[in-house]
């Protein structure tokens, strides 16, 4: 358990020390809801039904293009090899820097989003919604990201390649994400895909730092 | 120096076994066979690109070899990987310390890493091994504030601190002024008396006593 | 276990590989064609024309094999692709990359049939509603995935590690594909072929339609002991029983 406070610590304090950086994934995700806007121009009632699937594909490319920063520093002074190395789990201390990831890039992003839901004209039950599909997803997609940045991370030019691999894995969450908000606007229940959510996440967090630990030991090698 | 410092505890000895290893379609080296008893240094030698930095993470197992193996007390290390490392310091090209944090912080989480399951104690505190290393005024300074041979310094001060019997340094007295130099040859020369064990890959001759080392050409 | 392990290992072994798969090769094309001839037939002409959708269902005749064979890849992929992970078989590991480009052909077969059939039957080239065309062009990303996971990475020995483990994180989609169907409305029919349920397709179209399966997975069979055979070859060319062959000594 030490171990992976250390490292998330480590993390966060790292991040922190980059401040400005932080805010790179926030300004994104603004930036593709505002363009969405702009680009469509469509009326208020058209835009309320497709609010769901544009946050939610602004948070998408925003987690996809703060992924790089996962191990990228890491691999190239040479802390990785010390990581894999040590006597520790390397499956925990990845579970550690997936965690440390969300809360740098998906926990800020699903606390703006409510704002730019109403701005897109949600209601404000609707928005709860999209804020819970958000804070049970976001960690999905930072655990997800995890195995594909740990296969390119060694790459030269793995940026196209890392969406490539990424994307196939994140369209369920998409999908049953924003299908979950549509469905509340609607009326009818969402405990089904509410749940199919929640199991996606406990999945994801259990088995992807595996994954990531196995292609991590393969990048360096 | 430290004279009432005891004895490492491992006394197992390290093997290679017909290691081989190839890159883009030729060997670098093959069937390379050596045992290195505690106490012994080897001395890597070679042209570049010769293949001692791959030796060195075979050694680590950073790499597989592709045929071959390593074996230590007997036994291939692929089968106790947590045991061989929490014995092992590895100080690569790179130094594996973070930039943005402190010496302090730096080292703090070398510790950690090196504790292992059996949660291990660390005997040795952080502010004598910096005094061991001359980095003892920049306690709480930025990595990146640091020149690239006090960084160097800092990269080896994990050795001592995680007190670790085989060491595996490459290149370790890049960018080392003469006082830098004499730092680590007396660091080593300690290791190897408390039975350590030590590979070390280097341009330049290390003043080390000719009984303990041996040399490996691999060209 | 040492049994089972060395008959594996027997088998597994480069030369003797090459020497049953050339032996197995005629036989297995032969059969492969008249599968083919008589799956075409079977669909083509003898098979009743459907009620609504006339003689434009009969695409399905190559649309539903390439689909179910474009997971079938998959799987028969990722499960070599664990095992040459997991015991460093050589043979698992070259039947796994092999596999990567006929999926991912098979696939986009699928994709095309599947688009062709949709125009008459449902007036939209491609329906973006439907889960089980979006799945599938999913599975396309993947296999393109793992062909480029593989030819990005330069050390091959790692590249195929890192295939691998792509294989097997992409196999959990395969159940979320499953699972979307129930899930979310969509407009293609439900699953009319099943092990379990009674189908509800007429038996004089449902033969053919086994037979074509059976014929795809032949062809998947000698393509993939083709494209083996040439990897293991290549891999091997610094080695006795290769230089024996090229001489013109072995088989």
């Amino acid at each position: 358990m030490n171990i992976f406070i250390t490292i998330l610590k480590r993390d966060l304090l790292l991040a922190v020390r980059h401040r400005t950086e932080l805010l790179n994934p926030m300004l994104f995700f603004v930036l593709v809801i505002v363009l969405f806007q702009l680009g469509m121009r469509a009326k208020p009632a058209v835009l309320v039904t497709l609010a769901p699937a544009i946050v939610w594909i602004a948070a998408l490319l925003s987690a996809l293009l703060s992924l790089d920063h996962m191990f990228r520093s890491d691999m190239e002074d040479g802390a990785l090899e010390q990581m894999i190395i040590s006597t520790q789990p390397t499956s925990l201390l990845v579970l550690a820097k997936i965690i440390a990831h969300w809360i740098i890039t998906g926990l800020p992003v699903t606390l703006i989003a409510p704002i730019l839901g109403m701005m897109l004209g949600l209601t404000f039950d609707a928005t709860q919604i999209l804020f819970l599909t958000l804070l049970i997803g976001t960690p999905i997609l930072s655990a997800i990201g995890s195995i594909g940045v740990a296969l390119t991370v060694g790459l030269r030019r793995g940026g196209v390649l890392l969406s490539i691999l990424v994307l196939p894995l994140y369209v369920p969450v998409l999908i049953f994400a924003s299908q979950t908000v549509t469905t509340s606007m609607s009326g009818y229940p969402i405990t089904a895909s509410m749940s199919v959510l929640m199991a996606m996440m406990v999945l994801s967090l259990s088995l992807s730092p595996w994954a990531s630990s196995a292609a991590l030991r393969m990048s360096v090698s | 120096m430290r004279r009432d410092i005891p004895l490492y505890s491992n006394t197992a000895c390290l093997s290679a076994q017909k290691l081989c290893a190839e890159k883009q379609d030729r060997w670098l080296f093959e069937n390379l066979t050596f045992q290195l008893e505690p106490g012994e240094m080897l001395h890597l030698k070679g042209a570049n690109g010769s293949g001692k930095t791959t030796l060195l993470r075979i050694l680590c197992g950073l790499t597989t070899a592709d045929q071959g193996e390593v074996r230590w007390g007997g036994k291939p290390i692929k089968q106790q990987r947590d045991e061989y490392h929490t014995q092992l310091s590895y100080v690569g090209h790179s130094d594996g310390i973070k930039q943005d944090l402190s010496v302090t912080e730096n080292l703090k989480i070398a510790a950690v890493l090196a504790r292992g399951k059996q949660q291990k104690p660390i005997p040795v505190d952080i502010n004598q091994t910096l005094s061991a290393m001359g980095l003892i005024k920049k306690k709480h300074t930025f990595a990146h504030d640091l020149s690239a041979g006090q960084c160097r310094r800092l990269a080896l001060a994990r050795c001592l601190l995680n007190e670790t019997s085989i060491w595996v340094l490459d290149e370790p007295l890049t960018a080392l002024d003469k006082q830098g130099v004499g730092i680590i040859e007396s660091m080593i020369n300690d290791h190897l008396n408390r039975n350590g064990m030590a590979i070390v890959t280097s341009h330049q001759d290390l003043n080390i006593s000719k009984d303990r080392c041996r040399d490996l050409n691999l060209s | 276990m040492n049994k089972i392990y060395k008959w594996f290992h027997q088998w597994g072994s480069p030369p003797t590989f090459y020497k049953w798969s050339g032996q197995w090769l005629p036989w297995l094309t032969f059969f492969c064609v008249a599968l083919f001839a008589i799956g075409l037939y079977g669909g083509l002409v003898y098979a009743p024309a459907d009620y609504q959708q006339k003689d434009s269902f009969r695409i399905i005749y190559i649309h539903v094999p390439a689909a179910w064979m474009s997971m079938f890849v998959y799987l028969v992929m990722a499960i070599s692709g664990a095992i040459a992970l997991i015991w460093h078989i050589k043979l698992s590991e070259i039947m796994m990359l092999s596999s990567a480009s006929i999926g991912a052909s098979f696939t986009f077969i699928a994709l095309v049939t599947g688009s062709i059939w949709g125009k008459p039957t449902w007036g939209t080239w491609w329906e973006w509603g439907d889960a089980r065309l979006l799945s599938e062009l999913m599975l396309l990303f993947l296999y393109i995935g793992i062909i480029g996971l593989y030819s990005a990475i330069e050390d091959k020995r790692k590249a195929a590690e890192a295939v691998s483990i792509l294989a097997l994180v992409g196999t959990v989609n395969i159940p979320i594909i499953h699972y979307s169907v129930i899930f979310v409305n969509t407009l293609h029919q439900g699953p009319t072929v099943s092990m379990f349920d009674s189908p509800s397709i007429d038996t004089r179209m449902l033969i053919p339609l086994l037979i074509m399966a059976l014929a795809f997975k032949l062809f998947y069979g000698i393509v993939l002991l083709m494209r083996s055979r040439n990897e293991l070859l290549w891999r091997e060319r610094r080695s006795q029983w290769v230089k024996n062959i090229i001489k013109g000594d072995g088989t």
